[in-house]
């Protein structure tokens, strides 16, 4: 009981940070939904031997080793995996009672993850890991196993690169307006 | 920050762990015994959260309430169970808070009180047995 009560505040807790962690590095909604479960799945296997006050480090390490662990596979067995866009062509959207609404709200959030995706895997790492979870450089470091320098200095690029890409973007959207 | 990284963030920060993942793995896992072993290391924060809302409870509890609380209890309406979801959600969030402080000061006590003393008891033991010297 005390178990299961604990799972269920870590689950509701830490569950965002996972999910979006797994989307940055999967760049794609069900497989990051797929890596959420078997992360949480693996915290409820192993919660009696963690120790409990570096529990976010642990996850969010994890779901890294998952992650990587999934395109490595996928790699090897020749399918590649499929990035969001590619999933909305093939498969009807779930929010299409109201496409305007929806398309409205999640078109933002689309272009951010598109941004996002341009860097490469460990820059967007600390930039999801630092800016939108809110984690420490310490902690970073533990999840990724970097020194905390390297963290700062990674920090430093994924911004100036998503910086820059957004300009270039802002410029692409008004000429094509124009 | 320069603003458009700034709405970048905002947007990503908006981004939700869909309901249905957490409440699949929910119907996934099996309940099982619980095991002690870890939750030594928790108990003095968990006590220490308990005393603190059970010190806030008793001082503000007037007497001749509790009939009324009981009452009121029965006639639970969602709100109330909404209430009281919310409730427990905060306290497991005080309970985190307070572990995380319990490991930071635990740090703090390891990394710079205990090397001082170290030295202190060594110096003494050092000077112990000089004095003892013939």
């Amino acid at each position: 009981m005390v178990r299961e009560l604990e799972f269920k505040i870590l689950c509701e807790r830490h569950s965002d940070a996972i999910y979006r962690f797994a989307h940055s590095i999967l760049a794609n909604q069900a497989d990051a939904e797929d890596a959420t479960q078997e992360v949480l799945l693996r915290l409820w296997n192993s919660l009696p031997k963690l120790y409990p006050f570096n529990l976010r480090a642990w996850l969010l390490q994890t779901t890294r080793h998952y992650c990587l662990d999934q395109i490595r596979r996928r790699k090897q067995l020749a399918a590649p995996m499929l990035l969001d866009d590619e999933v909305m062509a093939e498969q009807p959207d779930e929010q299409a009672v109201n496409p305007s609404v929806a398309a409205e709200s999640s078109s933002r959030l689309d272009q951010a993850r598109k941004l996002l995706l341009k860097l490469p895997e460990n820059l967007r790492s600390v930039f999801v890991l630092y800016e939108v979870n809110g984690l420490r450089y310490r902690e970073i470091a533990d999840v990724l196993g970097m020194p905390i320098n390297s963290v700062k200095v990674y920090l430093l690029r994924a911004r100036e690169r998503l910086s820059i890409l957004a300009k270039e973007e802002d410029l692409c959207q008004q000429t094509s307006r124009e | 920050m320069p603003a458009d990284l700034s709405r970048i963030i905002r947007e990503l920060k908006q981004e939700t762990c869909p309901p249905r993942v957490r409440d699949e793995v929910r119907g996934r896992i099996h309940p099982q015994p619980n095991s002690p072993g870890r939750w030594w290391r928790i108990i003095p924060a968990m006590a220490a959260g308990l005393a603190l809302v059970g010190g806030i409870l008793v001082w503000q509890w007037p007497a001749g309430d509790e009939a009324r609380l009981k009452t009121e209890m029965t006639r639970a309406t969602p709100s109330h169970v909404q209430i009281a979801s919310q409730t427990e959600a905060a306290l497991g969030l005080i309970g985190g808070l307070l572990a995380e402080a319990s490991a930071h000061s635990e740090q703090v006590i390891s990394s710079r009180a205990v090397p001082p003393l170290r030295n202190g008891l060594r110096i003494a033991k050092n000077k112990i047995i000089e004095h003892l010297k013939p």
